[in-house]
């Protein structure tokens, strides 16, 4: 008997295989992004932590403040004298610009020299690692020899070796491409542009401080810690050291705050939350469409299912047929589900590497993730299937068996909601109408379609609320001048001074300002938990609030123009808990007697500003002077001449002025920032279009399902001369009512999981960026009617059985 | 305005080639009631499949509504269906989305007719006034058959195809169908009604007998026509 359930079993699979197919795939696609996604995450994880450990990056950061140096040796004999420090490597990190010609086209961009020790000891921390025929530069060449960072030669497929020209007018000989951990991911410069306008040279340290012109200098130290080390307390011990024996300020910075092991990372949390709501929409969607399914599967053998009771077999023996079918459409999905993750997983690592290169990257198959995922996808057909076969077992034999115009149908909406109204032809109405006589089905088939554009909507909006906020960024760094950039000094000099007064001076520089950029830690007082109250470290700049070229937006209260207000970021202001009017404490550094130190002071929050980035506050240039700061500049803000451009500005600066560390537009600053997301939006649109498919094979089954049931309305249809293409058109409508409805409830839908992710998950995973919601309409217009024009179409495929079938056959079928 | 010349029908059912129909000739006019009797396979809702051009002979002519369907077209043949016939089904076949009017009111859309009439005034025409809203599982049987005539009368075509009408109806309700289609006979139609029940060839103006694909009589019914009050069965 149970070999006998599974031969029919398998028959109605043979039947209706297409529909069990196509189930099956759409919880594969539920099961391949989750299980794909949540791969790729662990993948990059464990890559990278393996990537880290083999080029020993850094615990512990420190470099002199404000582009000082200081000889080489001491930055190491105080490493070797605190506790806890296991390893520690001292560099020359300078910036500089880099020339060389490609195909014939002079190349002018960023450079940064990173001098360092290039043999190959074990003992290096932050090594490089060589990429194919690379060499290692030897220390005491005639013509200084370097490693060029791999993402720069390949973007501009460099040759294996050649010569570049840095600073100006020293000569190089660069022996190969290289990665260290810190440019695994290009996260500063100008973002992933940096790819082509950051040339990272590893050179040995002698050579770097050859080409740099300070012999004998490092101001840099690298550092890893003995394991259960305090990181805290040995920070404190450099900078107290350093201090004293030096003289210098030193900025300590953890591998964990640093932005590019930052950006490797990235917020599993977020990732994962996303996914899992992606998922579980697209689990739900496809536990519709299964319970859909199964229910008309079942109504389909109803008479079966009476006749089976009416000779006496047990309802429990009755189920085992269609229960059959939802283990059937459970054992594809997972299968199909695997071959889906690994494609979406594949896709994925394609856009994770053209952003990140990991020298190792491993792709385990992840057991437990695709086991939990096939878990959750082999159950929902099986239970989508269980309850319309327990409703039908329930029924009294003698109504299961009944014809159909005798059958009762009682209880539902459909009665009701079928009076409606209608205009137009009775061909027109019968679209509705199909709709509304069976309410259940019409809404699974909807709830099914609403899952599916609610997740395009929410990928969609999400992309564009990323980006949404990066223009704002940009709008406001910028404000009525596009072409804004700014030049880091390589320390802070006198306003008065000849540094400050050439870069002002320069023929292709005008509207040249002078500001300053302090870090500082920034504490609320007013509010929040007075035991562990909010600490931010945020960018405190000193600009000129009367200036005419640029001063932020207020966007509550005023600027404190000649007053000691600080003007807090939006997000600032709303993590702290504190309003205009209100005061933070602000932990700084100081310049006393010509000695660094830090000073803490009580500031009251002036205005708000509506930059994204949270790190942004803004006080006047005027009450430098109260830090120890007057008269002094580490920036200076300015647009190209007339007849100049960006890179005129850069060739000059570079190429004349003393002190200049970078020269970068301002549009290109948040750049960084927009880029760390690449990945998520390359992901999202991996998404979104497994959704669009999603969309079609939902239509196409849904279309499918309809052809078959309906075999006999089409053909009595046919009898009366209706043509088939009418017959397609109707089925056309009745997918497109379905569809701009569920457009509707999908919108509705996307926009709650959108505001969900972006008020309440961003924040969590990315604190430092206040999300402003954004949602392109034209975009998503383009997108919905695209899926709407998926919807309509689908019926055409199973528009061949129509013009197929045998019409006398079906217009005597008896139930 | 029905003429079948020598048509025959032949079925592969695998490897085996079954005849439903072995040359028969047939001639209907306009006004007249005809039953087609035979036992099930004798060949009956195949001529009738024919004559409505649900299905093409294997050899012979056929014309309805002066036009021959062995030459139309795929398009002709619906617009045939449009235009010249009507069919009633054992099974009633409405659309079950669709109310008595709106069922009625298809028929009318198809044919492209806009008769004096109304829908109401048809589904009263056939005793359903009361159900004008009502939709198809809410009415029995003979209530569904007779939107199911309103239907096929609302195309205003001149050949009238039943094919079992009274299968699933008990005798009285069944007797109320025939008399209905007895009576479009009256307004200048041509109703051909196929059935495997002897009784009720006995009121048709003429009776066509089938066995194994051949008409083995054709003429009025044995003993004349009988009234609609004397049928039992």
């Amino acid at each position: 008997m149970k070999l006998l359930r599974l031969r029919w079993s398998l028959r109605d699979a043979r039947r209706r295989w297409i529909q069990i197919v196509a189930i099956g795939f759409t919880l594969a696609i539920g099961i391949g992004l989750y299980a794909g996604l949540s791969s790729v995450t662990e993948w990059r994880l464990v890559s990278t932590d393996k990537s880290l450990e083999a080029t020993s990056m850094y615990d512990l950061r420190a470099t002199v403040s404000e582009g000082g140096d200081v000889s080489a040796g001491s930055l190491a004999r105080i490493a070797g004298e605190i506790d806890g420090i296991h390893s520690y490597s001292e560099r020359l990190v300078l910036d500089t610009q880099v020339e060389t010609a490609v195909d014939g086209d002079e190349l002018l961009v960023h450079g940064r020299i990173v001098g360092m020790d290039v043999s190959g000891s074990e003992q290096v921390v932050n090594d490089v690692y060589l990429i194919d025929d690379a060499v290692r530069p030897a220390p005491g060449a005639a013509t200084p020899q370097v490693l060029v960072n791999r993402s720069f030669a390949t973007f501009w497929d460099l040759p294996t070796s050649g010569t570049l020209t840095v600073g100006g007018d020293i000569g190089v000989d660069y022996v190969g491409s290289a990665v260290s951990p810190e440019f695994f991911l290009i996260v500063e410069g100008n973002g992933s542009l940096g790819k082509s306008n950051l040339a990272v040279l590893f050179a040995p340290l002698a050579a770097a401080q050859d080409i740099s012109g300070r012999p004998g200098a490092v101001n840099d130290l690298v550092m890893t810690l003995e394991s259960g080390a305090d990181a805290a307390a040995v920070t404190e011990q450099l900078i107290a050291a350093a201090a004293s024996q030096d003289g210098v300020l030193l900025d300590v910075l953890t591998r964990e705050e640093t932005p590019s092991y930052i950006g490797l990372i990235g917020s599993p949390e977020l990732d994962q939350g996303i996914y899992n709501a992606i998922s579980l929409l697209l689990f739900v969607g496809a536990a519709f469409a299964a319970l859909n399914f199964s229910a008309r599967m079942v109504e389909a053998q109803r008479r079966e299912i009476g006749n089976s009771m009416a000779i006496g077999e047990r309802p429990r023996s009755i189920i085992v047929r269609p229960l059959l079918i939802g283990l059937q459409i459970g054992i594809i999905g997972m299968i199909l589900g695997v071959v889906v993750g690994y494609a979406i997983a594949f896709q994925t690592v394609g856009v994770v590497q053209e952003l990140m290169w990991l020298p190792i990257f491993e792709q385990p198959f992840q057991g437990e993730i695709y086991a939990q995922a096939m878990a959750v996808g082999f159950a929902v057909p099986v239970l989508a299937v269980l309850w319309p076969v327990v409703r039908a077992v329930r029924v009294k034999p003698v109504d299961a068996i009944r014809s159909s115009h005798l059958a009762s149908r009682g209880g539902s909406l459909g009665p009701v909601i079928s009076r409606i109204p209608l205009p137009g032809r009775s061909l027109e109405r019968m679209p509705f109408r199909n709709l509304m006589r069976a309410p259940r089905r019409t809404f699974l088939t909807l709830l099914t379609f609403t899952m599916s554009l609610a997740i395009m909507f929410a990928m969609l909006s999400l992309s564009s609320t990323f980006a949404g906020t990066f223009e704002q960024g940009n709008e406001e760094l910028l404000g009525s001048e596009p072409d804004r950039f700014m030049v880091q000094m390589d320390s802070l000099y006198p306003v008065d001074g000849p540094q400050v007064q050439d870069v002002l001076a320069d023929p292709t520089v005008q509207l040249g300002e002078p500001a300053m950029v302090l870090g500082a830690n920034v504490t609320a007082t007013a509010s929040g938990d007075a035991d562990d109250p909010i600490r931010l470290d945020l960018a405190v700049r000193f600009v000129d609030f009367g200036s005419t070229v640029w001063t932020p937006t207020a966007s509550e209260g005023s600027l404190p123009r000649g007053s000691p207000g600080i003007v807090l970021a939006d997000k600032a202001a709303r993590d702290f808990g504190v309003g205009v009017g209100d005061e933070v404490v602000v932990t700084h550094p100081a310049l006393v007697d010509g000695a660094f130190t830090h000073s803490t002071r009580t500031v009251e929050v002036a205005a708000i500003h509506p930059h994204p980035l949270r790190l942004n506050a803004y006080m006047d240039l005027s009450q430098a002077s109260a830090w120890g700061f007057g008269g002094l500049a580490n920036i200076v803000t300015g647009v190209p001449a007339d007849g100049s451009s960006l890179n005129d500005v850069k060739r000059s600066l570079f190429g004349s002025g003393k002190g200049v560390a970078l020269v970068q537009g301002l549009s290109e600053t948040f750049q960084s920032v927009e880029d760390s997301q690449e990945q998520s939006r390359g992901v999202f649109f991996i998404t979104q279009i497994f959704v669009v498919f999603l969309v079609m094979l939902i239509a196409f089954n849904t279309a499918n399902i309809n052809v078959d049931e309906r075999s006999r309305d089409h053909a009595t249809m046919f009898a009366y001369g209706i043509p088939v293409r009418r017959v397609i058109a109707n089925l056309s409508m009745e997918g497109l009512l379905l569809g701009v409805v569920a457009a509707v409830l999908g919108g509705l839908f996307g926009y709650a999981l959108l505001l969900w992710m972006a008020l309440f998950l961003l924040p969590t995973a990315i604190p430092d960026i206040g999300m402003i919601v954004s949602v392109r309409w034209w975009e998503m217009a383009v997108s919905f009617v695209v899926a709407l024009a998926a919807i309509a179409l689908a019926p055409v495929f199973p528009g061949r059985k129509l013009k197929k079938m045998f019409i006398p056959g079906q217009l005597r079928v008896m139930e | 305005m029905i003429d079948l010349e020598g048509v025959t029908k032949h079925y592969e059912v695998g490897p085996v080639m079954v005849t439903a129909l072995a040359g028969i000739d047939l001639h209907v006019d306009t006004g007249e009631f005809v039953v087609v009797l035979g036992a099930s396979g004798s060949g009956k809702t195949t001529t009738l499949n024919i004559i409505g051009a649900l299905d093409v002979p294997s050899s012979g002519k056929v014309t309805v509504g002066g036009r021959d369907l062995t030459t139309s077209s795929r398009s002709e043949l619906f617009a045939l269906r449009r235009e010249t016939v009507s069919f009633i089904f054992q099974s009633f076949n409405l659309f079950p989305g669709l109310t008595a009017t709106e069922n009625v009111e298809f028929g009318m859309d198809v044919s492209g007719k806009s008769g004096s009439a109304s829908p109401a005034d048809i589904l009263d025409s056939v005793g359903l006034g009361h159900r004008l809203g009502h939709f198809p599982h809410e009415l029995s049987g003979g209530e569904q058959q007779r939107v199911a005539i309103a239907r096929a009368l609302a195309t205003g075509n001149p050949v009238l195809l039943a094919d079992e009408p009274t299968g699933e109806l008990d005798f009285k309700t069944g007797a109320q169908i025939l008399k209905l289609l007895a009576e479009q006979a009256n307004q200048d139609r041509a109703v051909l009604v196929v059935t495997h029940n002897r009784e009720i060839s006995r009121m048709a103006d003429r009776v066509v007998e089938m066995s194994s694909g051949q008409i083995i009589s054709d003429g009025p019914p044995e003993g004349g026509k009988t009234p609609l009050s004397e049928l039992h069965w």
